[in-house]
This record gives structure tokens, C-alpha cells and sequence, in this order.
């Protein structure tokens, strides 16, 4: 079923179709365009190429050579410490109580303390009874002794130690 | 494309060039413009033409002419075209019977965008249904019948007085 309206469209299209112009030979320009499309592909395509690679190319070379590290060295053997050397590394502040490790040799005990804080000194007992050594923290003023403690190895406790305020309580270390 | 190639192709062109051109000129409304898009149609269909010529050459190229018509790099062109023909003009009474409305018509045909063209010839000149217009286009029967839609109710806004018209055809 067709409206008026829409007849009147076909009216008015087949009179424009009777008034389209005659044209004669249309295949030479034809041939003439679809040359130069593929002229024009070819030529794009050939940039587009050329492009990439200029774009590409510096980009890759950026991302694999210049700073990316060398093949890494052989290592070197590692040089073995001795055993009987035992290093304490104090910390420079902070609360963590200091160790001391017993010297290699008996009878000069060394307990390092932490040079500012509330840390607590340990002092180790020495071989030798009778020369106990204990240093006391530099920041503060070391209290009194008030409570002697024996050493495990000598009879007679000679040698104080100065507990800490706040630390822990001084243990001795084991003998070696 | 070998001699035999090139003269099935010249004769088929040769036949079929005016009822391609009267298709042309319905899609663009105006004579270079329809000469531009057939050679731009055929253009795009010589290289195709040994795997066409045993097939329907024929509805390829009108195919290539439909979408090309409604393309949009063709639609990009076509924006620095000036329109000499304007279709504001006013639709006087004319004795002779019909040919006032048929004018405005045309001139409101002119007016409607590619697309909407493209479906109006498609649909009432060529006379394919619904599906078959979305087959050529490419597109979906939906699209179809909207564009349709917005085409008429674009024409009967271009022509107010079309009732009145219609009354004396």
C-alpha cells in the first residue's frame, strides 16, 4: 500500500532518472583513476613503511644497547675472616642493647656500649678474676653499685656491674 | 587484463552506462557529480572485473556506487561543493497540473542527506524491499526503515503544503 506522498516520490524520481545526462566512453577515464589509485597506494604504502621504520628503529636501539648494564664479572673468591675475630658493630642510636662478643683474648673483656641512649651496657665476665671490666654509658652518670653479682667462673665476686635504669639486666656472656 | 578482458569490459560499459548514470544522478542530484561517482564506481570495479565478469558485474557496480555515495571520505568532499540551486524557493501555483509539486519535490530530494537519498532511490525508484536495501547498503534492515522514516518526515517538513498539493494531483 503506497501513500500519495510516496508516489509523488517515485513521480519526481523517475522524472529526474529521464533527465540524467548522456555521457559516452567512461571506461578510459576510469582506467586513467584506477592507475592513479594504485600509484597513490603504492606510494602511501612505501611512506607509511619508510615512517615506521624512522619511527621504530631509534626507539629500539634506545631500549637494547646504550644503558643497559654490561654481562656481569666473574665474582672474585671471598675473602674468608677468621673465626676467632669477631667484630661487634654498635648501632648509633636506638634503644637495641649492644653485644659483646669475648675477645680471643682472656682477660681483656670489652663491652661497647651505645654512645647516646638508654641502652644497656653488658659486661662480660672475665676469665681472670679480679679485673672486671665495665664501662658505663657516657650520657648518663653511672649509679652506684648496688647489687654485686658473682661470676659464674671466680669464687669471689670482686667486679661489679652497673645495671641500666631502663635495660635489660646484664647478663654475662658464656665462656669460651 | 587481456584483450578479451578489455572488450567484454568496454561493451559492458558501453550498455550499461545510461541506466548507471540515471542511477548516478538520482543518488547526487547533479550531473558532474554523478559522472564523478560512476567513474569512481567503475574505477573500483575494473580491477575486480576477471573474477566479476562471470558473476553479476553489474550489481557489484551499483553496490560500489550505493556505498560509495553514502561513503565518508566521499562525504568530505562533497563539503566544499556549493549548491548554485537553492530549494528555498516558494512553490507557486501552477496550472499546469502536478509540475509545481514534482519541482519542490526535486528540490527537497536535493536537500535530504546522502544516506537518506541513497534509501529513498533504492526504495521507491529501484524498488527493492526493506532486506534488500540492507543487503546493498551493508547495513541492517532497522537502519533501513529509519532512514526511510526520517527521510519522508524530512521531505513533508521541506514540503508543508504538500496536503494541499496532493489534493490537486
Amino acid at each position: 500500500m503506497t501513500t500519495p506522498f510516496e508516489d509523488l516520490i517515485r513521480a519526481t524520481l523517475s522524472d529526474l532518472a529521464e533527465e540524467a545526462p548522456t555521457v559516452q566512453d567512461q571506461l578510459i577515464p576510469a582506467e586513467h583513476r584506477t592507475r592513479n589509485r594504485k600509484r597513490v597506494t603504492a606510494a602511501l604504502s612505501v611512506a607509511g613503511t619508510v615512517a615506521a621504520v624512522l619511527v621504530a628503529a631509534p626507539l629500539a636501539l634506545a631500549t637494547t644497547g646504550g644503558d643497559a648494564p654490561g654481562p656481569a664479572a666473574p665474582r672474585p673468591p671471598a675473602a674468608t675472616t677468621p673465626a676467632g675475630a669477631p667484630t661487634a658493630v654498635p648501632s648509633p642510636s636506638g634503644p637495641s642493647a649492644p653485644t659483646a662478643s669475648p675477645s680471643s683474648q682472656p682477660g681483656s673483656p670489652t663491652a661497647v656500649p651505645s654512645p647516646s641512649g638508654p641502652s644497656a651496657p653488658t659486661a662480660s665476665p672475665s676469665s681472670q678474676p679480679g679485673s672486671p671490666t665495665a664501662v658505663p654509658s657516657p650520657s648518663r652518670p653511672a649509679p652506684p653499685p648496688t647489687l654485686p653479682v658473682p661470676s659464674p667462673s671466680g669464687p669471689v665476686p670482686t667486679g661489679t656491674v652497673v645495671p641500666s635504669p631502663s635495660g635489660p639486666a646484664a647478663s654475662p656472656s658464656p665462656r669460651p | 587484463m587481456d584483450e578479451d578482458d578489455r572488450a567484454r569490459l568496454a561493451e559492458f560499459v558501453a550498455n550499461r552506462t545510461p541506466a548507471m548514470m540515471r542511477v548516478a544522478y538520482l543518488l547526487t542530484g547533479d550531473r558532474h557529480a554523478a559522472e564523478d561517482l560512476f567513474q569512481s564506481a567503475l574505477a573500483r570495479t575494473i580491477p575486480k572485473w576477471r573474477t566479476l565478469r562471470h558473476t553479476d558485474p553489474e550489481g557489484y557496480l551499483r553496490a560500489v556506487m550505493y556505498r560509495e555515495q553514502v561513503s565518508w571520505w566521499r562525504r568530505l568532499r562533497r563539503r566544499r561543493e556549493t549548491a548554485l540551486t537553492g530549494a528555498d524557493e516558494a512553490v507557486q501555483p501552477d496550472p499546469s497540473g502536478g509540475t509545481d509539486v514534482r519541482l519542490a519535490m526535486r528540490a527537497a530530494l536535493r536537500r535530504l542527506p546522502p544516506a537518506q537519498r541513497t534509501v529513498l532511490v533504492l526504495r521507491y525508484y529501484e524498488d527493492l524491499t526493506e532486506t534488500q536495501v540492507a543487503e546493498v547498503l551493508g547495513c541492517t534492515v532497522g537502519t533501513v526503515r529509519s532512514r526511510t522514516h526520517r527521510a519522508v518526515g524530512r521531505l513533508r517538513q521541506l514540503l508543508p503544503d504538500v496536503e494541499l498539493l496532493e489534493v490537486r494531483l
